[in-house]
C-alpha cells in the first residue's frame, strides 16, 4: 500500500487523508486507480488493524469499510471508528443486495453513507468529496486543498 | 368354495338364465323347475327376443329350443356366438328326442355346450344348469378378484407416485430453501467483482483517452517538426501531453485493471454456472459429468459462507466420470459444505474438501474443525427436521434430502465423528447408479 508522504513544508495545508478497508484486494485497487487524480489522499488495506492506525494517525477525514471481513465486521470497525475518531466520517461499502439488511445498516449511526457494490464511478467520486467538502466548516479551518 | 364365498359377497346377486321357447307351456315348464335354484329366470318367446334380451343383461346359461318360426335355434345361437358379449355365454339345446343326429350335430357346431332332449327329467335339466352356474360363479368371483387385485395396484401405483412427488417436492423446496440461504452470499459474491470491473472498465477509458492523445500529440509532433524548422508548434498541445513515466504508468496499470476484469468475471461465471446447473428444477436425465467440476461449483456458490466461516483446504484428485443427476450431487454438496461452515459457527476453523478414487467408485469428503456430532446426535442425523441449529437457522432437511439423494443413487454417506474434534462426512457414489435408481426416482425412506 502506499503510504503517505511526510509533509514538509508545514505552512502547506495537508491533503486530507481518506482511508478504505475492504478483504478484497481487486476492489481496494480499482478504487486507488479511480480516484488517484482526486485531491485527497486515498490509502487502501485489507487488514482493518491499520485502517485503524492510519485513521488515528493520520487523522484521516473519512474511512471507507466494507461490511464482510474475515475478522471484524465493517460495521465493528466503524462503530470503534465513531468512538476512537468521532470526526472521521464513516462510509459503509457492501455488496451485501438483503434490503432488509441494509436498512438496518441504515438506521445504525455508526454508519453515516451507505455505499453499495457496484457503484457507480462518477456517483463514488462525486460522495466523497462532498462528504470531505460537509464537513470543511467543523475541521478547524483545515481546508482541503482542491487541485 | 369360490362361489359360495362369491355370493355369500352380495346376498343380492343373483345370475340370470335365459329360456327361450316359443311355445308358453315350454318356457311354463322350464321356469317352474329352474325357480329352485334361486336364480333369476329371464324368458323370451323367439330368438330376436332371445337375442334383445342379452343386448342388455349378462346371462349365466342360455337354454335354447331348436324348433321356433322366424328364427330357429341354431340360427339364434349363430347370432349369439357372433357377438362379443355371448361367445362364451354357454348353450344347452333343448330339443326332441326324435331330432336327428345330423341336426344335433349342427348344433353343436353352431355352438351349442351341450344338448337336453325332451322329455327330460327335471333332475337332468337341473344339473346340467347347475354345472354352468358353477362355472359361472367360479367366474364371476376370478373376475371379481382380479377387479379387486387390479384396483389394489392402481392404489399402490397412485400412492408410489404420490410419494415420489412428494419426494420430488421435498427435493426442490430443500433446494430452493438452500438457495434462498445462499442467495444473499451469492449476490454478495457477484457484486464484488461486478463492482470492481465496472469501476476499472471506466478508468481504463479514462487511460485510453490519455494514451491517445499521446499517440495523436507525439504524431502532431513528428510531422510538425522538421517543416516548421522551429517554436512554431502550438503551445496548447505541448501542456496536453503526459509525460513518459504517466505513460508507463498507465500501460502498466492498464494490464492489472484488466487482468482484474478477467477474473473477476471468471468468478461471476463460475457461481452463475453453478446456480444454473443447481437451481434446474426438473432434471430427469442422468448425465456423465466430471465430479470435481461439481464439487467446484457447490463451492464457488457457498464461497461467502464458507470464507468468512473456514479456511478452505481443497484437495481434489482428477476423477472418473460419474453418471448421476448432477443437480442432486451438487444439492449434496452445498448442503454438506453449508452444514461443516455452519458447524463451525463464529470461530473460525478448517475446512477439508477432497476427492477420491474408490474401487466401487467416487468419494468425496467433506470435514470440518468444528464441535463433532454427539453419539445421541449420530443417531438421529439423517431424520427428516432434526436439527441442531438455532430457529431460523437451519430446517433439518439438508442431510436428509442429502441422504435421500445418495441413496437413490446407489451410493451412501458415511459420518465420522468425535465429539470436539469435528466431523466428516463421505459422500461414496458409484460410477452409475444402481438398480432402480436409473429412472429419475426420487429415493425411499430411510428408515
Amino acid at each position: 500500500m502506499n503510504a503517505p508522504e511526510e509533509t514538509i513544508a508545514n505552512e502547506l495545508p495537508e491533503r486530507p487523508v481518506v482511508v478504505c478497508v475492504d478483504d478484497e484486494a481487486a476492489i481496494l485497487a480499482s478504487l486507488q486507480r479511480l480516484l488517484r487524480k482526486e485531491s485527497y489522499e486515498f490509502l487502501t488495506t485489507q487488514n482493518p488493524g491499520e485502517a485503524m492506525d492510519w485513521i488515528l494517525q493520520k487523522k484521516a477525514r473519512l474511512v471507507i469499510a466494507d461490511q464482510r471481513m474475515p475478522s471484524i465486521s465493517g460495521l465493528e470497525l466503524l462503530e470503534l471508528v465513531k468512538v476512537c475518531s468521532p470526526r472521521t466520517i464513516r462510509v459503509m461499502l457492501t455488496g451485501q443486495s438483503d434490503l432488509t439488511g441494509v436498512m438496518k445498516l441504515n438506521k445504525i449511526d455508526a454508519i453515516e453513507h451507505l455505499i453499495r457494490k457496484p457503484w457507480d464511478v462518477e456517483e463514488l467520486k462525486g460522495i466523497i468529496r462532498e462528504l470531505l467538502s460537509r464537513r470543511d466548516g467543523q475541521m478547524n479551518g483545515n481546508s482541503p486543498t482542491e487541485a | 368354495v369360490p362361489d359360495a364365498q362369491a355370493r355369500a359377497d352380495d346376498k343380492e346377486r343373483r345370475a340370470n338364465i335365459l329360456v327361450v321357447d316359443d311355445r308358453p307351456e315350454g318356457l311354463r315348464v322350464l321356469e317352474f323347475v329352474l325357480a329352485d335354484l334361486g336364480e333369476k329366470v329371464i324368458s323370451a318367446s323367439s330368438g330376436q327376443e332371445a337375442l334383445r334380451l342379452t343386448l342388455k343383461d349378462d346371462f349365466a346359461v342360455i337354454l335354447l329350443d331348436v324348433r321356433m318360426p322366424d328364427m330357429d335355434g341354431f340360427e339364434t345361437a349363430q347370432y349369439l356366438r357372433s357377438r362379443p358379449k355371448t361367445q362364451h355365454t354357454p348353450i344347452i339345446f333343448v330339443t326332441g328326442l326324435d331330432e336327428s343326429s345330423e341336426n344335433i350335430e349342427r348344433g353343436y357346431a353352431v355352438g351349442a355346450v351341450d344338448c337336453l332332449f325332451k322329455p327330460y327329467l327335471p333332475q337332468v335339466l337341473l344339473s346340467k344348469v347347475r354345472f354352468f352356474l358353477d362355472l359361472y360363479w367360479k367366474n364371476d368371483a376370478l373376475e371379481r378378484a382380479k377387479r379387486r387385485l387390479e384396483l389394489e395396484i392402481s392404489e399402490r401405483k397412485r400412492a408410489e407416485e404420490e410419494r415420489n412427488r412428494a419426494q420430488a417436492e421435498l427435493l426442490q423446496g430443500q433446494k430452493l430453501q438452500a438457495t434462498g440461504q445462499l442467495a444473499a452470499g451469492i449476490a454478495h459474491e457477484i457484486n464484488n467483482p461486478t463492482g470492481y470491473i465496472l469501476s476499472n472498465l471506466a478508468t481504463v477509458r479514462e487511460y485510453l483517452r490519455d494514451l491517445s492523445q499521446y499517440i495523436r500529440d507525439g504524431a502532431v509532433e513528428a510531422g510538425s517538426a522538421p517543416s516548421a524548422g522551429g517554436g512554431a508548434l502550438p503551445a496548447t498541445t505541448q501542456a496536453k501531453t503526459i509525460g513518459m513515466k504517466e505513460v508507463e504508468f498507465l500501460l502498466r496499470d492498464f494490464e492489472s485493471a484488466i487482468a482484474d476484469c478477467i477474473t473477476g468475471a471468471e468468478r461471476i461465471r463460475r457461481i452463475v454456472k453453478g446456480l444454473r446447473e443447481f437451481v434446474h428444477p426438473d432434471e430427469t436425465e442422468l448425465r456423465e459429468v466430471d465430479l470435481s467440476r461439481l464439487l467446484e461449483s457447490a463451492i464457488a456458490l457457498c464461497s461467502n459462507e464458507l470464507k468468512y466461516q473456514a479456511r478452505l483446504h481443497h484437495e481434489v484428485e482428477p476423477l472418473p466420470k460419474v453418471i448421476c443427476f448432477p443437480g442432486q450431487i451438487e444439492q449434496v454438496f452445498v448442503n454438506l459444505l453449508v452444514n461443516a461452515a455452519q458447524a463451525m459457527g463464529s470461530r473460525k476453523g478448517d475446512l477439508f474438501v477432497g476427492a477420491r478414487t474408490e474401487p466401487e467408485g467416487v468419494a468425496v469428503s467433506v470435514r470440518d474443525t468444528g464441535p463433532g456430532i454427539s453419539q445421541e446426535n449420530m443417531a438421529k442425523l439423517f431424520l427428516p427436521f432434526f436439527t441442531t441449529k438455532p430457529v431460523g437457522k437451519g430446517t433439518g432437511l439438508g442431510l436428509h434430502v442429502a441422504y435421500k439423494i445418495v441413496q437413490a443413487h446407489g451410493g451412501r454417506i458415511e459420518v465420522r465423528s468425535e465429539e470436539g474434534k469435528g466431523a466428516e462426512f463421505i459422500v461414496h457414489l458409484p460410477l452409475r447408479p444402481s438398480g432402480e435408481a436409473q429412472t429419475p426416482r426420487k429415493g425411499d425412506d430411510p428408515s
